[in-house]
This record gives C-alpha cells, structure tokens and sequence, in this order.
C-alpha cells in the first residue's frame, strides 16, 4: 500500500540545515499493522508526517497505492488526504469548541457527505467507540481516554485506507492506553491499515512488524543499534 | 456551501476568546458609529435638492454686469422681459420673489417672517410637500398663505392653524395650508409661502428658474440669451446665463440671495470624506489586527481543519461567517451608539440630522457589507498558504504575522496622529483667524436696524381720492419717522455709554458694483461698496493711507465724494487720487478725496477686496452703529431695547455685536474644528482599544521569558521598559510618516488661504506626546501586572 524509496528531508534555515530522514526505503502491505521506533529525535514523527502528506521529502520517491505522491502541491495533498488518511495524535488534537460529534464528523464535511448520511456514519462510528452518550459533548468535559477514542473516532470515521497514528498512547494512564491499542487493533482486524510511531514497547509489541529508525535511517532488522 | 459549519460553531468560537472579541467589537462599532453619521452627513449635503422630480432639468437665471463682474443669482425674466415662447428649450418658467424680514401682525404682536412669493409654475417645478391644503388654494389667491409647522408653532402654538387669520400690509390673509418637512436638505430657504398677487411689488428681490425641455441643449439656450440685456440701459454690457439647479448649492462663486439661498462648503464636504475614509480605514486596521490575534490563538483548531482537508475556500468562508457575527453585533451597536451620537450632528449641519429608516439601514448594511468582505478577503489572503502541522504545533505562526500586525498598527497610528496634527493645527487656524487683527476696531460695537422705512400702500384700482389719501398717510409715516428718527439720536447722544453714533453697515456687509477707473481705458469691474457716514471712521477705528475721510461740515451725503481703500486704489490703477474719476455703473461718476489703510471685509482666508465708501446718511433700512462702553454692556442693551420700543411698538428688537458677526464668518471653520477634533480622537480610542488588546496577548506569549529575565534578575520597570518598547518603535515609525503626510495635507487645506497660521513645530511633538501617553497608559497596566508577577508562576506553568 506504501512504499518509499530513498524518501529524504532535510530542514534547512539561514543558519543550520537538518537531515530529520535519509534515504528511507520502506514498505507497507494493505492491512498491515507497523509499528515505528527509535530514539528521540530520530525522524519518527517526519517520517509520519511525510506518509501522512502533510509534508513533501526533500527527495526520494512515495508511493501510495502505486500513485507517486511525494511531490504533490499542499492543494493537492490536502485532495489526496481526504478520505485515504485518518490521523491520531498523542495530544488528541480535538477541537474545543465543537462537540463530540462535531469533532467527529470533521473528516466528512469536506467529503461533502449529505448531512444525513454524514449523521448515520457519526453514530455508527460513536457506537463502536462506545462514546454516543457523549455526543453533546466538549473535549474539555471528557477525560484522556476518552478524548483519545473520539479522536479516533474522526480518524476511521471516513473509512479511510490508512491511520498514522502518533505516540496515540503518550498522555495516557496505562489502561486507557490499553483501550486505545485494543481499539487499533480491532481496527486492523477489520481491515486499515494502521503506521503507528510509538516509545513503548508494550505498545509495539500490537504491530504485525517493527521498523526502527535511527539518525533518520532505518535500521536493518539484523542490526541491533546500541545506546548509552 | 456558506453554512457548510452552522453559525452555533462560529459563535462558539468567537465567545472563546470573548475578552479580545468584546474589544474588537466595541471599537468596530465605534468606528463604524462614526463613519455612518459621518457618510450620513455626507450623503445629506451631497444630495442636496435631489427631492425635487425636476431636478436636472431646472435652471436658474444668473448675470455678470459686465464681462469682468462676479456672477449673481437674477431675475432674468422681470428685467428682460424674457419671452419663453422664443426658446423652444424653456418648457416653463417661474418667478419666486422672497422676504427674509416680511412683517405680519397678529392681534397686536408683530413679527418678522422669511416668506417667498410664487406663481401656479413653482409647485410644478418644486415638490416642496404640503401637509395640509394644496398648492392650488394658494396660487391664485392673494389673500392665502401657506406656514412652515415650525412658524405655525411659534405664530399660534399649533401646527394646526389652517384657517387662522393674520395681518400683512392692507390684507387680512389666511392660512391655507402647512409646509411638510423638506424630504431633504434644500438650498431654498422659507418658512412661508404666499402667492405673488398677495403684493404689487416685491422689493427684496426675485430669482428666475426655468425647466429645460427633454433633450434641451443649456448651451445653445445660453448662446441665444446671453446678451439678452443689451438694450437694458443698466444692464447694456450684461451677460445672462442660465445655471443647472443643481449646480447651485456647492456654487458659492454665484452670489446669491441673502436669507434665500444656503450654499453648502464642497471643500469642507470634501473633508468630512477624508475623515470618514481615515476613520474607516483605522477601525479595519484595528478589527482585522485583533481578528488576526485571535486567529493565532486558534492556530491549532486551524492546523486540525486543514489537516481533515479544509482548503482556502472553506478557511474563506469560515473567517466570513465570523465576521458576519462580529461585524453583525457591531451594526446593531451602531444603531444604539447612533441615537446618542446624533444630537452632534447639530454641531456639523445647524440641526439634527433627519432619519430615514429604510435608506439608513441600508447605508447602514452597504457600510458593514463593505467591511464583512473586505476583512474576509484580506484574512483568507493571509491564511492562504499555511502549514498545518506548524499551526497544530503553534510554531512559528507568530513571525510573519506579528509582521503583519505591527505594519497594520504603524499604518493605524499613522492615520491617527496626522488626524491629531491637523486637527491641532484647525484649532490653531481658527484661532489666529479670530485673533487677528481686522484692520479696524471690533470691541463692544453694536448694530442694530432700527428703522424701516414706511412703505406707500396705494389700493389697487383706487380712485383718485383714495390715491390722494393714501400718499398723504404716506407722508404722515415719513415726518413721524423722520423725527423718531431724530429722537432717538438725541437721546443716544445724551447717554455717555455710548459713543461714535453712526448709520450704516459693518464693514462685513458689502455690497458689489461695477467700477472703473475713468483714466485708465479699463472696463468696469466689480468692487465692494460701503455706505458710511463720517463718524464710521473713528467708530471703526480707521487710519487714512492718503487724503482725508468724509467731514459733515465739507461733504453731502449722496454726494459725488468717495473714499477708497488701498487695494481699490492698486485694483482700479490709481497713481494720483486727486487727478482721478472712478464711475459706478449704476451711480454715474465720482472723485476720490481719501484712501483708506486696507481692512478686512470678510473671512481671513481671503485677501483685502477692493473698496469703494460713499457717504450716504440714510437712517432706514440701515443699522444705527454706536460704540458701547466697557463693562456697560448689559444696561446699555436694556436702553437701547426701550428706545427701540418706544419707537417702534409691537416690533421685535434685535441687535448684533460686530465681534459676534466676525465670529459667526467662522462658523464653518469652528465646526470643522470640533468635527476633525472628535472623530481625531475617536480613531485614537478605537487605535488604544486595539493596543490594549495586543499587549495583553503579547504579555500571554511572553509569559515565560518575563519569568525567565526575573529570575535572572531583571527588575519590575526594567522587564515593563522591555515589554513596552517596541510600541514606542511602532510609533515612533508612526509620527516620521504621520509628519510629512499631515504637513502636506495642511499645505493642501491652506491652499488659497490670504492669512494663514503658521505651521509650528509644538503642533507636530504635541500630537506626538499625546498620542506616546495615551499608549503608554493603554498598555502600562498589563505589563506592569506581567513584570510584578512571581517569576516561579511562568517557570512552574511550563
């Protein structure tokens, strides 16, 4: 479903110039589960952004569902993100002044889904996230977890192919983390395929595979990266 | 779609950050108060006689009496005798006559009213709406009359006086119908109309209007007419024109009718444009910079959209649908703000400014509209390419648009502190103009008009007997007259608080005829012409150049001596007054024994005019001028009251003080003051509203470096310098480009100008310092709070 090859970039400023990935060569398979590893500063969070168009490599190729994708405009990015990536973040990033089901039904106004049919998918999704008694709700009235499965929710609401999810456990307490994996993996299960960056190994150890990077590379799986 | 979001989300949004919104709202609506009364103003004036349906097509007749006259107001058809027949371009024409001082009597009161006098063609012509009656009842009946509902008030305490009865001349005339409110402002000026049988002969003067047939050409017309008068013996040299209606009111080069006609000031209209343009342009400045900052604290909900797939199209639509909310309340504001601001519109138009619902609304939408798009389009500009993971991260946001804000913030106080330097230097103008010297003496000087001449009432178709009656009560009304006249010298002589009695006008009032210097080959050109007796001279503390003024015992009144001016003597080509002729047109031909020192006859903006002074001792219809001692001015008013009365029963006595008529010349200028001086000070609250906004989003953000710098030993007042500084830049900046464009703007207004204030260097640093301490004051407070602060506070919140 993914593929990257060489996928390279670099931040430059006036003064320093970053290589965050470098020569990344890559694959995912429709309905894999991957997870994403490494120590900080490694080019994780890149990497996903980079699949997730929300950036362009400085050079190197992407593929999704064999269409060359890396050197879209943002205009066309944007076009290409709706509906084939759903997102989750460790700080939930939802929107405080909409609703539970305003938050949700994010990803579906610019689909243009017809308001009814945009309802009936928003409920469908609330009841598998067991959060339809929160749906006149505000993020901020929600506790962690809970927030984190209605930012899940927005994510798959779409039915999109891929879900990068971002340290989506980081700024929960260990069962809630628990609940968010299990969620991920029925997701899986059911067909999406999920790229998730995490530190935890607990965490990783859900994914069908592990890709570790290290400096921006990735590290071959027969190397074994040492660290202080 | 636009409602692609309901407008719950949008509110919802605006009432998160509800402290920075109420600001932006207050000041938006203030600026938008402002600027709506202001266009209302405009659009008032602008539109002046535009209720007329004939509007375009009505003419009036004006004339130069020579080629090289001023131009004024006339009554072709009354002097010419003009056959409209002739001109296949004239569809009708119509005579008004007009009275400014008509005397009526009622039971025993009189009372002086402003009346014209029409024929069937004027409501043709006009549409002056009557709230009761119809034209017709008046047109042709000399004993009807027609009262504005002010006049009707004041005459019988009601408006409802149809039927009522009054005295006027010999007649006994009724009241036939109310004037409406004019649907607009209207050049014409009466409060009551008769028909022009009601009197043989109307003295004061008449103005000649014509309506132009469809497709008429008003030049070929004026071809035909323009030497209309050249068999006239006054008026052989004369050039007839005929002038858009419309063209009136902002024409003050035509001499008009005074009492009659009001002319508006474009230059003044033009003004109160530049003020309502600078002000709108500071409120957009002052909305969209504080819409941005709260924008930037919504960087993440921003980021999130764009990262769910909304485009520039719908980040448009979303910043229009929050502006239509802001922009929203802010109208509904202004009708609020509108009804306690309007009372101030006296100061600007003389009353209060009428209000239409229906049109105002709409000037009221079109305004706001204006503002929606325009601060829609300029924010969706901005937010057209953003990054949103840095949006969702809240990084590096800040850069370019805090560019953008300080450009919109410099250009704000840019607007505002030359608003502050020409409004500064007005009051400086006006004040030089007050202050200077006219050239002759101004203090506790009175006019008052005591007597009117007795007018002749010969009964129309009278017999011979009934002619010869009414002359020798003519006659009667004349000795009584003469020696009221007398009476009144005598016991003003006798009084020591009064000195220098004289007959005349001021020297404001002028009059202009055509002169020419007999020696000289030159043709005749108009001059100002003063009536005067010999005691005007030490009245108005005038200094002769040459020769001597007039002397009771050596000259005659209405005799061939005159006395000129300086700028006469340069104007006419004088070298040597005693080898010198000057004819008046009308006047035949007189010599020149004086030349006065050159003073000023009208407002200080414009140079000397030329003048000619003739001895006329004429008691009536010219003002008795005496000089009132200091300090006696109320006992002397009360006297000079009850010998008016004594001579004069039933009248209403009235007087002005010179120093008062020199003031009211300024009346413009003192409202031009006071209009650049409020809404100068309006642009500088809604700019301090949106200063105070910024630095408390500026403290926020720099929370954690003000914990950090205490911490590492910053004091109090050193980390509120740091905090406050760049503002003074930003001002700083400000006042270097608010210097040059307000200089040139009072270069600009001065244009013209004979006597001009100087441009001082005090007018520039004191709109500067005043404008440093009121923002100071704005943001001192909030960088005080955030400097006094436990550093712990900053450093523990991250």
């Amino acid at each position: 479903m993914i593929k990257t090859e060489k996928l390279t970039k670099i931040f430059r400023t006036d003064e320093i110039e970053t290589r965050a990935l470098l020569d990344v060569d890559l694959s995912v398979g429709e309905g894999e589960f991957v997870a994403i590893m490494g120590p900080s500063g490694c080019g994780k969070s890149t990497l996903l952004n980079v699949l997730g168009l929300l950036d362009n490599p400085t050079s190197g190729k992407y593929f999704f569902n064999g269409h060359e994708v890396g050197q879209l405009s943002e205009r066309n990015r944007t076009q290409f993100r709706k509906g084939n990536v759903g997102f989750v973040f460790q700080s939930f990033n939802l929107i405080d002044e909409r609703t539970v089901f305003e938050n949700i039904e994010l990803p579906l106004l610019f689909l243009r889904v017809k308001p009814t049919r945009r309802k009936e998918m928003v409920n469908e999704v609330m009841e598998r996230m067991k959060i339809s008694h929160r749906r006149k709700h505000f993020p901020q009235q929600l506790s962690g977890g809970q927030q984190q499965r209605v930012a899940i929710a927005r994510a798959v609401v779409a039915n999109p192919k891929l879900i990068l999810a971002d340290e989506p456990t980081g700024n929960l307490d260990s069962k809630n983390g628990d609940q968010v994996m299990d969620l991920l993996t029925e997701l899986n299960q059911a067909g999406t395929t999920i790229v998730m960056v995490t530190h935890s190994n607990h965490d990783a150890g859900f994914a069908h595979r592990i890709i570790n990077l290290f400096d921006g590379s990735v590290v071959p799986e027969n190397v074994i990266t040492q660290t202080p | 779609m636009l409602f692609i979001t309901p407008l719950s989300q949008s509110w919802r949004s605006l009432k998160a950050n509800r402290n920075y919104n109420i600001i932006n709202i207050l000041g938006l609506s203030l600026g938008l108060a402002s600027t709506f009364i202001l266009c209302k103003i405009i659009l008032y004036e602008w539109n002046t006689d535009k209720f007329h349906k004939n509007y375009d097509q009505v003419c009036y007749s004006s004339i130069r009496a020579t080629p090289l006259s001023e131009s004024r107001i006339f009554n072709g058809k009354m002097f010419f005798r003009t056959d409209y027949s002739k001109y296949p371009e004239i569809k009708q024409g119509t005579e008004v006559s007009f009275d400014d001082a008509a005397e009526i009597r009622i039971d025993q009161n009189k009372h002086q009213i402003h009346l014209i006098a029409i024929d069937s063609v004027f409501p043709e012509m006009f549409d002056f709406p009557l709230s009761q009656g119809e034209y017709k009842s008046i047109v042709n009946n000399s004993n009807g009359i027609v009262l504005s509902k002010n006049l009707s008030e004041k005459l019988y305490g009601t408006i409802m006086s149809v039927g009522k009865t009054m005295e006027f001349l010999d007649k006994r005339l009724t009241v036939v119908g109310i004037l409406d409110e004019f649907p607009g402002n209207s050049s014409l000026q009466f409060e009551a109309i008769v028909s022009e049988k009601a009197k043989d002969f109307w003295s004061k003067g008449s103005v000649e209007f014509i309506r132009l047939n469809d497709h008429a050409d008003l030049k070929v017309l004026n071809e035909k007419i323009i030497h209309l008068g050249k068999d006239h013996t006054q008026f052989s040299e004369s050039i007839l024109e005929y002038k858009p209606y419309k063209n009136l009111y902002f024409n003050q080069n035509d001499q008009g009718i005074r009492g009659f006609i009001k002319y508006g000031n474009f230059k003044s209209l033009k003004i109160l444009l530049l003020i309502a343009l600078l002000l709108f342009a500071v409120s957009t400045f002052n909305y969209l910079n504080i819409y941005q900052v709260t924008l930037q604290k919504r960087a993440k909900e921003i980021g999130i959209l764009c990262i769910h797939g909304a485009g520039k199209r719908f980040l448009a639509k979303l910043f229009l649908k929050e502006n239509i909310i802001s922009i929203g309340i802010s109208a509904l504001l202004v009708i609020l703000l509108y009804s306690l601001l309007s009372p101030y519109s006296t100061v600007i138009l003389g009353k209060e400014l009428p209000v239409y619902p229906f049109p105002d609304l709409l000037l009221l939408l079109f305004i706001s509209l204006v503002l929606i798009l325009l601060t829609s389009a300029i924010t969706a500009l901005r937010y057209n390419r953003i990054n949103p993971l840095a949006f969702i991260k809240v990084v590096s946001t800040g850069k370019k648009a805090l560019l953008s804000r300080r450009i919109s913030m410099v250009i704000q106080y840019t607007a505002t502190i030359a608003m502050l330097i020409v409004s500064i230097f007005f009051i400086k103008q006006l004040n030089f103009m007050l202050h200077r010297d006219m050239g002759f003496n101004q203090n506790n000087i009175i006019t008052i008009p005591f007597f009117t001449s007795a007018e002749i009432d010969l009964p129309q178709d009278g017999t011979p007997e009934e002619m010869k009656q009414a002359m020798e009560d003519y006659q009667l009304r004349r000795n009584k007259e003469k020696s009221n006249q007398q009476f009144v010298i005598d016991e003003i002589k006798k009084n020591p608080f009064f000195k220098n009695l004289c007959f005349g006008h001021s020297p404001l009032t002028n009059y202009f005829m055509p002169v020419k210097n007999m020696n000289s080959g030159q043709d005749f050109q108009d001059a100002s012409i003063i009536s005067v007796t010999p005691e005007f001279m030490d009245l108005y503390g005038l200094s002769m150049a040459e020769g001597r003024f007039f002397e009771s015992d050596q000259d005659q009144s209405r005799g061939d001596k005159i006395v000129i001016n300086q700028k006469a003597k340069q104007y006419l080509g004088i070298d040597d007054i005693t080898k010198c002729q000057i004819a008046n047109r009308y006047w035949g031909s007189n010599r020149i024994i004086g030349v006065v020192e050159d003073f000023a006859t009208d407002h200080l903006s414009k140079d000397f005019q030329p003048l000619v002074l003739y001895y006329f001792d004429d008691k009536t219809d010219n003002d008795l001028m005496v000089e009132i001692a200091m300090g006696k001015e109320a006992e002397s008013i009360e006297y000079l009251r009850a010998l008016y009365k004594k001579v004069n029963p039933g009248m209403t006595f009235s007087y002005q003080f010179v120093k008062d008529e020199i003031a009211k010349l300024y009346t413009e200028d003192k409202k031009l003051v006071l209009v650049y001086s409020i809404f100068a000070i309006i642009a500088l609250i809604i700019s301090s509203l949106g200063l105070f906004s910024f630095s408390i989003y500026d403290v926020q953000q720099r929370f954690k470096e003000i914990g950090i710098r205490k911490a590492n030993g910053s004091g109090t007042w050193e980390t509120v310098f740091y905090l406050t500084k760049h503002i003074l830049v930003l001002l700083a900046i400000a006042f270097v480009i608010a210097v040059p464009v307000a200089w040139y703007g009072i270069l600009k207004y001065l244009d013209g100008f004979a006597n001009k204030a100087p441009v001082s260097w005090w007018i520039f640093v004191l709109a500067g310092l005043f404008t440093l301490l009121i923002s100071i004051l704005t943001v001192i407070w909030q960088s005080y709070r955030a400097a006094s602060r436990n550093p712990v506070e900053a450093l523990r919140y991250e």
